[in-house]
This record gives C-alpha cells, sequence and structure tokens, in this order.
C-alpha cells in the first residue's frame, strides 16, 4: 500500500463515506424496528441503571470505539428504542468498555468487521430472513461506521512511524499543555485510544517521551473523542445530537480534570497518576494503559454527579426537531388500555396529531416559497410512519379488550380511519416525489406544483373536519374530496396533446395526478370513516 | 420550482350584501393574514356575498384557498357565496384541481357575478 504523498487521501474519504453510510443505515433501519413493544422490550433491556451500565460496557468493549457507540445509541434513541436518559448512562460506561481492549492488542476489529459486513450483507440476499431485514440492515450499518472508522484510522497510520512525528516528540518534552493537545489532535487523526496508547508506549521504550508527557497525551485524547463525535455529529439533531454532546463533554471534562491534575503534580505539589502507578509496580505498558483506563472510567463518574444537570443542559444546546419529536406518540399510555373509551379519544387525539403535522411532507414540491421553511419532509414522513405505526400497534391491543358494541363500532371506526391515514401519508409522500423527479421550471413541475397546493389545502381541511366539533369542516372536506375525475382526465389530455413536455414529464405528470385522486380517496374514507353524528348529518 | 411571489394588494368595497375584495399579486403564506385579516371582518349575515376580483390575481397557493374556505364556512350558515371572478387560467385551474368549485362560484367578471347572485 503506497502511502507517501496523498496516498492516505482515499483511505480517509472512503472511511468518512463509509463512516457516515453506516449511519444513515443504522438510523433507517432502526426506525423501521421502533415497535412500541419493541421498544418495551429495549426499555426494559436498560431499565436499571446495572443493566444500562452492563450493557454500555459490553457496546465499549465490542466495538472498541467511543465514537461508534456514541452513534449506534444516537440511532437507537433517534428511532426512539430507547429513552434518551438512559442512553446517556450507556453512552457513559461504553468508555470503560473501550478501555479493555487497550489490554488486547491481539484483537483484530478490521477482520472482525469484515466478517460483519460479509456475513450480514449476503444473509440480506436471502429471502427466508426477510423478516428480520430492518435488524440486519441495522447489523450492516453497525459494520460499515465501524469499517468506515478502520479506514479513517488506516489513513493515518503512517503519522506512526513518520521522522516529523518522531521530531515533534522530542520537542514535546519541553511543554506540558503541547502534549495534551498532541493527543486530542492524534485522537481526531487516529480514531483509536488503544492504538495511541501503542504509540506512546513505543517511543517512552525508544527514550524519546517521558511517562508522564506520554500519560498527558493520553489524556488529550478525551478532548480528541470529543471533537470527533461533534465533527462527525454535525448533521445530528435534537435527541441524536444530545447523546453526541454528552459523550462529548463527559470525555472532555474527564480529560481535563485529569490533565490538570498531571499540570500539578509535575509543580511537584502532589503525585501524579504515573507516580502512583508506578509506585503500585506496574511497568510502564501496564501504567498507561491504566492510566487510560481510569481516564475512562472517570466518564461515568462525571456522568453519575452530572445527571441531574445533564438533561437541561442538552435539551438545550440540541432542541427537538419537529419532525423528530413526531415519531413518538404523546398521548397513547398503556394504563388507559383498561378503559377502552379513554384510549379511543387518546387514539383520536394522536390521530389528529398525525393529520395534522402530514401536510409537511410536501414541503420540498411547494410552489409557495414563503411556506417551505425549514422541514426535513423526508424525515418527516418516516417519523410520521413510525407514529403510524404505535398507533395501529396500539389499536391492536385494544381490540383485545372486552368492551360494549358502541364501543366495538368506535375501534372498527378507528380502525378503518387509521389505515387511510397511513395509506394517505404514503401517497402524499409519493406525490411529493413525484412532483420534485420533474424538471425545474417546466409546465409539468408547475402542474405537479399545482397538485400539491391542491393536496395540502385537502389535508389542512382534513385536519379541521378531524378536530372539528361541528359537521361544515367534513361536509366541505367531502364536497372538495368528490369526484375528481373530470379535472384529472382534463390534465391527461393537456399530457397527451404534449402540451406539458415530453415522454418523461407526460409520465411524471400521469403518475402525480393518479396519486393526487388517490389522496383525495384516501383523505375522504378518513371524514367517512369518522361515522361522527356530525358526518352522518352531512351526508 | 418555488420562488418569491408579488406582493399582495387588497382593496375591499361593501355595497348591499355584496364584499368586493380585488385582489393584485399573490395570495400564498405571506399574504394569507394580511388577506384574511381584511376580508373575514367583513363578512356575516347582512354581507353574505363574497365576490372576489381575481383577474390582476397572479399565484394562489394552499395558503390562498385556505382563506377562500375560510369564508366559505364564515358564509355558508347564513345561506351567503364565495364568488370568484374573472380568474387568470393558472388560478381557475388551481380551484378546480383543489375541488372548491363545489364550494364557490367562478364568474368572468363582478358584474356578471352581481347578474347571477340577483343583486344588481
Amino acid at each position: 500500500m503506497d502511502m507517501d504523498g496523498l496516498g492516505w487521501l482515499p483511505f480517509l474519504l472512503a472511511g468518512l463515506a463509509f463512516f457516515f453510510l453506516g449511519l444513515d443505515s443504522i438510523k433507517d433501519a432502526l426506525r423501521g424496528l421502533a415497535s412500541r413493544s419493541m421498544r418495551a422490550r429495549a426499555a426494559a433491556a436498560v431499565g436499571s441503571p446495572f443493566r444500562a451500565a452492563l450493557l454500555g460496557v459490553s457496546f465499549g468493549a465490542v466495538s472498541q470505539s467511543a465514537t461508534a457507540v456514541s452513534f449506534v445509541l444516537a440511532g437507537l434513541v433517534t428511532a426512539g428504542l430507547l429513552p434518551a436518559r438512559r442512553a446517556l448512562s450507556v453512552v457513559a460506561w461504553a468508555n470503560p468498555g473501550t478501555a479493555l481492549l487497550a489490554y488486547l492488542a491481539a484483537v483484530n476489529l478490521e477482520l472482525a468487521t469484515l466478517w460483519l459486513i460479509g456475513l450480514v450483507g449476503l444473509s440480506l440476499r436471502s429471502s427466508r430472513l426477510s423478516p428480520m431485514r430492518a435488524g440486519l440492515q441495522a447489523l450492516l450499518g453497525v459494520g460499515l461506521l465501524l469499517f468506515g472508522l478502520v479506514e479513517i484510522k488506516r489513513a493515518a497510520s503512517p503519522i506512526q512511524g513518520a521522522e516529523w512525528f518522531v521530531a515533534l516528540a522530542s520537542v514535546l518534552q519541553a511543554w506540558m499543555p503541547l502534549c495534551f493537545l498532541l493527543g486530542a489532535a492524534l485522537r481526531l487523526l487516529i480514531q483509536s485510544s488503544s492504538g495511541i496508547v501503542v504509540i506512546l508506549i513505543a517511543l517512552c521504550g525508544k527514550g524519546l517521551l517521558q511517562p508522564e508527557h506520554a500519560l498527558m497525551v493520553i489524556h488529550g485524547t478525551g478532548v480528541g473523542i470529543g471533537l470527533t463525535v461533534i465533527l462527525l455529529g454535525g448533521g445530528l439533531h435534537g435527541e441524536a445530537r444530545r447523546i453526541a454532546l454528552w459523550q462529548a463533554i463527559l470525555n472532555a471534562v474527564a480529560s481535563i480534570a485529569l490533565g490538570l491534575w498531571l499540570s500539578i503534580a509535575a509543580l511537584d505539589w502532589v503525585p501524579s497518576l504515573m507516580d502512583l502507578l508506578r509506585g503500585a509496580g506496574m511497568p510502564l505498558e501496564t501504567a498507561l494503559a491504566a492510566g487510560y483506563t481510569a481516564q475512562m472510567l472517570l466518564c461515568p463518574v462525571i456522568g453519575a454527579l452530572l445527571a441531574e444537570r445533564a438533561m437541561p443542559l442538552l435539551e438545550r444546546l440540541a432542541p427537538e426537531r419537529r419532525e423528530d419529536s413526531l415519531a413518538k406518540p404523546i398521548f397513547l399510555s398503556d394504563e388507559a388500555l383498561d378503559t377502552p373509551d379513554v384510549a379511543m379519544e387518546l387514539v383520536e387525539r394522536e390521530q389528529r396529531r398525525m393529520a395534522g403535522a402530514m401536510h409537511g411532507v410536501f414541503a420540498g414540491a411547494r410552489l409557495d416559497a414563503a411556506a417551505i421553511g425549514s422541514v426535513d419532509a423526508q424525515r418527516l414522513a418516516t417519523s410520521l410512519g413510525s407514529l403510524g405505526e404505535d398507533i395501529s400497534e396500539y389499536l391492536t391491543g385494544l381490540s383485545g379488550r372486552a368492551m360494549d358494541s358502541d364501543s366495538l363500532a368506535r375501534l372498527r371506526m378507528l380502525g378503518a380511519r387509521h389505515q387511510a391515514l397511513m395509506e394517505l401519508l404514503h401517497a402524499s409522500r409519493d406525490l411529493a416525489l413525484a412532483a420534485v423527479a420533474l424538471p425545474e421550471g417546466t409546465p409539468a413541475r408547475a402542474l405537479a406544483g399545482q397538485l400539491i397546493e391542491a393536496a395540502d389545502a385537502m389535508l389542512h381541511t382534513l385536519h379541521d373536519a378531524m378536530a372539528g366539533s361541528d359537521s361544515l369542516e367534513a361536509e366541505l372536506l367531502l364536497a372538495m374530496t368528490a369526484d375528481r375525475s373530470e379535472q384529472m382526465e382534463d390534465i391527461r389530455l393537456q399530457a397527451a396533446r404534449g402540451a406539458l413536455g415530453g415522454a418523461a414529464d407526460q409520465s411524471g405528470v400521469l403518475y402525480a395526478t393518479s396519486m393526487y385522486e388517490r389522496c383525495s380517496y384516501l383523505a375522504r374514507r378518513c371524514v367517512e370513516a369518522m361515522g361522527s353524528r356530525q358526518v352522518a348529518e352531512s351526508a | 420550482m418555488a420562488v418569491s411571489r408579488d406582493v399582495l394588494k387588497v382593496r375591499i368595497e361593501s355595497d348591499g350584501a355584496c364584499v368586493v375584495a380585488s385582489l393584485d399579486g399573490s395570495l400564498d403564506e405571506a399574504s394569507q393574514h394580511q388577506a384574511e385579516s381584511m376580508i373575514m371582518p367583513m363578512l356575516g349575515a347582512e354581507r353574505k356575498h363574497l365576490l372576489l376580483e381575481a383577474s390582476e390575481l397572479s399565484f394562489v397557493s394552499s395558503a390562498g384557498l385556505r382563506v377562500i374556505i375560510s369564508a366559505v364556512k364564515a358564509l355558508k350558515p347564513h345561506g351567503g357565496s364565495v364568488n370568484v371572478c374573472a380568474p387568470q387560467p393558472t388560478v381557475e385551474q388551481l380551484l378546480r384541481i383543489a375541488g372548491l368549485t363545489a364550494l364557490i362560484r367562478i364568474h368572468p367578471s363582478v358584474d356578471a357575478a352581481r347578474s347571477a347572485l340577483n343583486v344588481g
């Protein structure tokens, strides 16, 4: 492998690409897994502080990367599989988990990662395993993310033997803070604190670095972990970003605390950690690994000390995006399942919430510049899909309860409306995708834009109808969604005459019109399924 | 595709049972509040027919459609009506696509709307 010149660059770029690809795969796949029952199982798995700590240490030990653990947990939290508060504890305990492998140099993470990608990737080809598809895709994402970190590490590997690095290490002897900064920079580049420990042992062995200076470099790696997590997590929002920030804060505080101790010890005011470790008879290699372990163990200690203040601080630093907050139900309650009428009222509220946000899936396709805002339409559609799955599961749970015939009829109505709402979400998303696929500035795109504006108004009216206390809103929606075939036929004739561009544009418009008709039909079904007295009167 | 549009100018005239709102520019998210705040207070049992003079209305978005729907909701209990007069072809096409033609009436001019409503 030629790593001279810019030979390291493709490894760095490919590593970053694999990392982000893996991160996206984890997030997407976990959203597919985030059912109510799966959430309950995941919450139970971290139900006590001890279990959370055990899971964290295990995650850290297996992944050998505090960075990877942060992002996998961010994916779990974003998907609603883990409560954010408990995930903070898992993240904190993942740090000592990574330190375990600083003692086990023989572990070949790269090979394990390749096995993971190979086996899981090939398993995804099998139709027999399709029920496990979301789980396998999440695992493949973990593999890609780890592989990305391995490649980033490979890009930085020439540093170890570089003459400039050895010369720099010699210069560092003069000033302790520089060692700290070098540690941060090395961790940013090499992406492996245990790898850095190995380099430092070699430099100390050659007499190029004093043990205290080597320990200061190790302490600096904590800031490097924090910087890495912040840099790679630049695209995260809300709870996912809070997890990344928490990891950064813990490592930075632990790092700075131990760095200060070592600086004070250098003035001979107190014994240093290295003095204590060597004084206990540890050889240099073990003492450096133990110094790193102490730093990692300090992370959960700091986490426990800051626990009460952590969430308010993180919420201020990383406010949740509305698109993400919509993925989780706010009304559904398991306790209410024992009182079906109350539970059904909660379902209705959750359905109204879903209907009220649904028009956001058109954000990227709107003609109205002032209406677009900063909504991430794809993220919103995924979140609403997740919310819809939760409502479906809740309705299924409710159907197993004893209830009178009136309640049963209401439950059937809610089920029918929910099915229509879910299909409406998919049809709306498909309509938006069809519109944005058309070339900008063409008559076809302008017409598709009109379909979007009309569908947007229809969804607003649907929400009003679902929330309305009288029949008027429902009546308006029923009138608006009456047979639209004549108008759609006009558009199709325009397309057939070539007024809307070439064959591809015509085909796009035809698909958009069929999706619009479907939205219209489904919105109507939502209202018809409401079965309320008011709607019956208006019909 | 989304582009900034012309600002909306609204001129309101009241004449017996009719309120004539002349709209010039874009009726969209940016101008929705302005249009609603000028038109809605004028509507009621006494002035139950809204005539939107739309010949200079160059663009209507979902927000504009919702202004029209709000007016329909306000006037329907009084037996009133919403009438769009002389809309440009793209605006008329949007009203038809959105199904608003089931709730409102489209006329070639304000005078034609008055005649149809029999309010002189």
